[in-house]
């Protein structure tokens, strides 16, 4: 059953890979203009753009077009970029890895605080510890990333001055993006932490132990947290996906060099080649982390097996 | 039943829709005149939210900021609902090809994460405050069609359907008259959800200069004027950031609150 469901999930990522690349093919055809002056720049010679033009293929007929984009992208072919001059791929990892560090630092920063205030939260609930992890969720979903980006920064750069309040390299400049990005994510498993906790706290068998005399920390940790965190871990995992799509917000607050910021800032810049081969990375990029999420919880529950995850 | 969370969301919502209906009333002021004299004022002096780096009255950028976070969200949510309902019926009732069509696009569209699958609708569309609707509008599409779908399934072998089948109803009628009415509060509730989502999207899309352009007061883009300045008019960011924070919870109250009311069965924990 499992090496079936296998099968079936990585199947399903052919058309989806295909849907990707038909993406950021067309991206180059929809902004408007001549795409070899998309490429190539408006200064760019007659001479340069009849070479670009020859060398992509331009004037042959779209699907042919397509068919070489096709062949360039699973030969590594990406072209160079614009503006260095350096193969795109070259560009591209560094700042995926960036964005990649951020994003998952966030989510297990997440996880642990957001796992302990739920915790905290269902076991003296109305308390005022339970009442102000409540409050950091409503910010959590409420207010912009940005906001609190920049409400770090006037609080931790400009009055406490202890803090950078941009870049990226030592420790130090890490702490203000990881709990920027990561307070969304934190919400929602401090919100499901305390939900499933209160549930399962009610059921019988909690009771049970209670009433056979076993100590209450055993019984939170060992019955109660243990069936408490299944939904939690489909939590993390689903919010992991909306931290790495939102890192690009905190990476323009505080120049964290990310592929996302990377991606606008060369959007902007009109360096295409980048722009294109960026949003194929980050498709599939997270194509390949989703379907890792997926098994490592078909292992874990065995339920989802037989459900597919719907993500609503 | 009075539900605590939808009345504080709608008084919230309600405000802010007074304020976008009634600014010309409720300030003097025009949100775009510019005036280099009164530059970077602090709160108080003559203007109650103090002035942006061109000298114009943010207080009345805020009342008229909430205008195009209206606009954006009841149109971004409606063209949304407009695809996404037929679409979800169709699937979840038809099955078959098209469905499997269908479901493929919206999976290539979920591999996007989150954000940047708005970002990437953006950059395809240019920016400016009609490709922001059409783009927020697309990125919001797949929820409705996943929702409206998976209800369908569920609703379709229900035995009031059956019933309606044997009795010889029409498809288009067993979907307009017994399947819709009977998936529409998740609808209802998603939706309420789903403005404050995309009031959130468009702030930041005009905060990293794919949304709004200027010299329109989004709030978003009233945020990312302001960063330069963080240093000497921090209230710059903080106010237009505080009415997004304040709006979106109300959506958000609103929709717990509806989800409460409409589905009674689910007790809150």
């Amino acid at each position: 059953m499992l090496y079936r469901y296998i099968g079936k999930r990585i199947l399903l990522l052919i058309p989806t890979l295909f849907g990707i690349i038909f993406v950021s093919f067309l991206i180059l055809y929809t902004i408007p203009g001549d795409p070899a002056v998309t490429i190539a720049g408006v200064y760019a010679t007659p001479e340069v753009l009849e070479a670009i033009r020859e060398q992509l293929g331009l004037n042959k007929p779209l699907p042919i077009q397509f068919l070489i984009y096709v062949k360039d992208v699973f030969t590594g072919n990406f072209g160079r970029s614009v503006s260095s001059g350096a193969p795109v791929l070259s560009e591209l990892i560094p700042r995926f890895i960036n964005t990649f560090e951020l994003a998952t630092l966030s989510t297990i920063f997440a996880t642990i605080i957001g796992i302990l205030l739920g915790i905290i939260s269902s076991l003296k609930k109305g308390s005022v510890i339970d009442n102000f992890s409540m409050f950091l969720a409503i910010i959590g979903t409420c207010a912009p990333s940005f906001l609190i980006g920049y409400l770090l920064i006037i609080i931790f750069s400009l009055y406490l001055g202890i803090l950078p309040p941009f870049g990226k390299g030592e420790l130090s400049t890490y702490i203000m993006p990881v709990i920027t990005l990561a307070f969304w994510a934190l919400a929602s498993v401090a919100r499901t932490t305390r939900g499933s906790m209160l549930e399962v706290l009610g059921r019988d068998y909690i009771r049970t132990a209670k009433s056979l005399g076993i100590k209450k920390r055993k019984v939170i940790l060992k019955y109660a947290l243990k069936n408490a965190l299944i939904p939690v871990i489909t939590v993390i995992g689903l919010n992991y996906g909306y931290t790495l799509g939102g890192a690009v917000l905190t990476e323009m607050v505080f120049a964290w060099p990310g592929i996302g910021k990377f991606l606008v800032d060369s959007y902007f810049a009109r360096d295409f080649p980048i722009v294109r081969g960026g949003i194929l990375f980050i498709g599939v990029a997270f194509m390949i982390i989703n379907l890792i999420t997926d098994l490592i919880y078909s292992f874990l529950d065995p339920r989802i097996r037989f459900f597919e995850r719907e993500t609503v | 039943m009075a539900n605590k969370s939808f009345l504080i969301g709608s008084v919230i919502v309600g405000i802010f829709i007074f304020a976008a209906i009634f600014a010309e009333f409720i300030t003097p002021n025009d949100p775009a005149e510019a005036d280099l004299s009164r530059s970077l004022k602090p709160p108080g002096e003559g203007f109650l939210l103090g002035t942006d780096v061109l000298g114009r009255d943010v207080f009345t950028r805020l009342i008229y900021g909430a205008r195009i976070s209206f606009l954006i969200a009841f149109a971004t949510v409606g063209i949304a609902l407009i695809v996404g309902i037929p679409l979800g019926l169709l699937c979840g009732y038809r099955m078959g090809v098209f469905d499997s069509i269908v479901m493929r696009v919206v999976d290539i569209m979920l591999s996007f994460p989150g954000f940047m699958l708005a970002v990437v609708i953006a950059f395809s569309l240019g920016p400016s405050l009609t490709t922001l609707i059409i783009a927020i509008g697309i990125y919001s599409t797949p929820l409705f069609i996943r929702l409206v779908r998976a209800s369908t399934l569920s609703i379709k072998e229900e035995e009031y359907v059956m019933g309606a089948r044997a009795i010889g109803e029409t498809d288009f009628n067993i979907i307009f008259r017994y399947i819709l009415p009977n998936c529409i509060a998740p609808v209802i509730v998603q939706s309420t959800l789903r403005m404050g989502v995309s009031i959130l999207t468009a702030a930041g899309l005009g905060f990293i200069g794919l949304g709004v352009q200027p010299p329109t007061p989004e709030w978003g883009l009233m945020i990312s004027e302001a960063r330069i300045y963080i240093r000497e008019a921090p209230h710059l960011i903080l106010f237009p950031g505080l009415a997004l924070t304040l709006l979106v919870l109300g959506f958000n109250l609103m929709g717990d609150g509806l989800n409460d009311i409409l589905n009674p069965r689910i007790k809150k924990i």
